[in-house]
């Protein structure tokens, strides 16, 4: 792996990567320290990897450093805090006024399992699609199914409790 | 999917434009890392560079050996003064008068080679062949004694002990000498068998050895040992033939005195170390 080869896994990878991380934990500056932390030790174990591996590769280094970290300054439940969601740059005016509805997602999606929220954030948030997510978690299409439609049940029944 | 917006049409919308940020972005977390991030130095060396230093190495070992080998030392001795030159072998050399002695210190071990003019006596240490270079030859040993005169027209080598090889410049075959033998290739070939050893390596002890020797020889002899100048002009006195031996006398004067002794004849001082042979007046 060259530089350039790395520098463009990087490009591709870096953010996805780290929101995944997000996803799982809520916090951005664990988020992108671990995330940092993957793509050094990809690095320095370049010669081992070959480049069509890479993607699964790193969601479950990333996945596997958040719970070494989790295991090290043991958080027997991990508690998520806050999920913080922003509108993006491109977000039409119609839904700069739906603040209350970004709260309900919010508390919604704090409210739903690690392993759910992740998938669904992907899902909508990322715009991947199952294959994808599949992919990249190196799980069955099928089991990113079955965490979208349980996560959308209970989304769907918090979303109703705020009356939207 | 089909179950999903039918009680929240906005959903899959809605969430589309929400979007996670950061405190450091992507670019950020790049500088940081990117000191890191380096292809390790290959370093490409060329054929041509390692011919190069290869050549350079050899060069420098070239050199090295010329250095050592060129290293020379040199031991010249004046008329009137005798010397001893000890060499890296522990082989010795007593250096006549008016000689001078060459060698290399440093290129010793790899060949036992001294060059010589005028004359010496050699006592080598055993080990390597052993040779002394001269204007008119050369003279090969393993380890023994013997004594090389290489003198302006008189070349003379005198074995004591042990086995002497020697080869004339002019001559192509080399003769062999045992102990007692004495060869001469210049002025006249001469192989001989020596009596007396201490005719030809007497002056190593600072003995004078005379066998019938013509008096201006003796003369010849004295100007060597002592410097200074002894002339004789008159033929008859220059022929005359002087046999002895005897430790040599302090000065130059004393060991004239000797042959004033010895024949009817008077010394005349002319001063600053010039003496004139005389027939005495009847």
């Amino acid at each position: 792996m060259t530089p350039a080869e790395f520098k463009s896994y990087y490009d591709q990878f870096f953010d996805p990567v780290r929101r995944y991380l997000y996803f799982r934990s809520g916090d951005p500056d664990l988020s992108t320290d671990i995330c940092q932390e993957v793509f050094l030790s990809v690095w320095e174990k370049r010669d081992r990897f070959k480049s069509f591996q890479i993607k699964p590769l790193l969601y479950k280094m990333a996945g596997d450093k958040l719970n070494s970290h989790y295991r090290r300054i043991k958080v027997r439940e991990r508690h998520l805090e806050s999920l913080k969601l922003d509108f993006s740059p491109d977000c039409p005016d119609q839904f700069l006024q739906h603040k209350e509805l970004k709260q309900a997602y919010e508390a919604a999606l704090m409210a739903l399992p690690e392993k759910q929220r992740t998938v669904y954030l992907m899902n909508r948030l990322e715009e991947l699609t199952y294959r994808e997510i599949a992919e990249r978690l190196d799980l069955s299409q099928k089991a990113i199914e079955k965490r979208m439609r349980l996560a959308l049940t209970t989304i769907k029944g918090k979303l109703k409790q705020h009356e939207i | 999917m089909k179950f999903d917006t039918e009680h929240m049409p906005d959903e899959q919308t809605f969430m589309k434009y929400l979007t996670v940020s950061f405190d450091q972005s992507q670019d950020d977390v790049w500088n940081n890392i990117a000191p890191e991030i380096e292809e390790p130095v290959v370093r490409r060396i060329s054929w041509q560079r390692i011919t190069l230093t290869m050549a350079a190495c050899i060069l420098l070992l070239i050199a090295c050996g010329v250095g050592l080998r060129s290293f020379t030392r040199t031991t010249t001795t004046q008329v009137g003064l005798h010397k001893i030159v000890g060499l890296p072998d522990g082989s010795q050399v007593i250096l006549n008068a008016d000689s001078r002695l060459e060698f290399k210190p440093f290129w010793w071990w790899m060949e036992r080679r001294a060059y010589l003019e005028g004359e010496g006596y050699f006592e080598v240490a055993e080990g390597k062949k052993f040779t002394i270079s001269t204007r008119q030859g050369e003279v090969s040993v393993l380890g023994t004694s013997f004594d090389v005169k290489s003198r302006t027209n008189e070349f003379q080598v005198y074995c004591t002990s042990g086995k002497v090889e020697v080869k004339g410049t002019a001559q192509p075959e080399s003769f062999i000498l045992t102990p007692g033998m004495k060869l001469r290739l210049e002025p006249e070939f001469e192989q001989s068998n020596v009596e007396e050893e201490v005719s030809v390596i007497a002056w190593k002890d600072d003995i004078f050895f005379f066998a019938s020797t013509p008096l201006y020889k003796v003369a010849e002899e004295f100007e060597l040992q002592y410097g200074g100048k002894v002339s004789i002009e008159d033929q008859q006195l220059r022929a005359y033939r002087f046999q002895a031996k005897f430790q040599a006398p302090a000065s130059l004067r004393q060991a004239l005195h000797v042959l004033e002794l010895t024949f009817d004849i008077e010394v005349e001082e002319k001063g600053d170390n010039h003496y004139n042979l005389l027939r005495k007046k009847p």
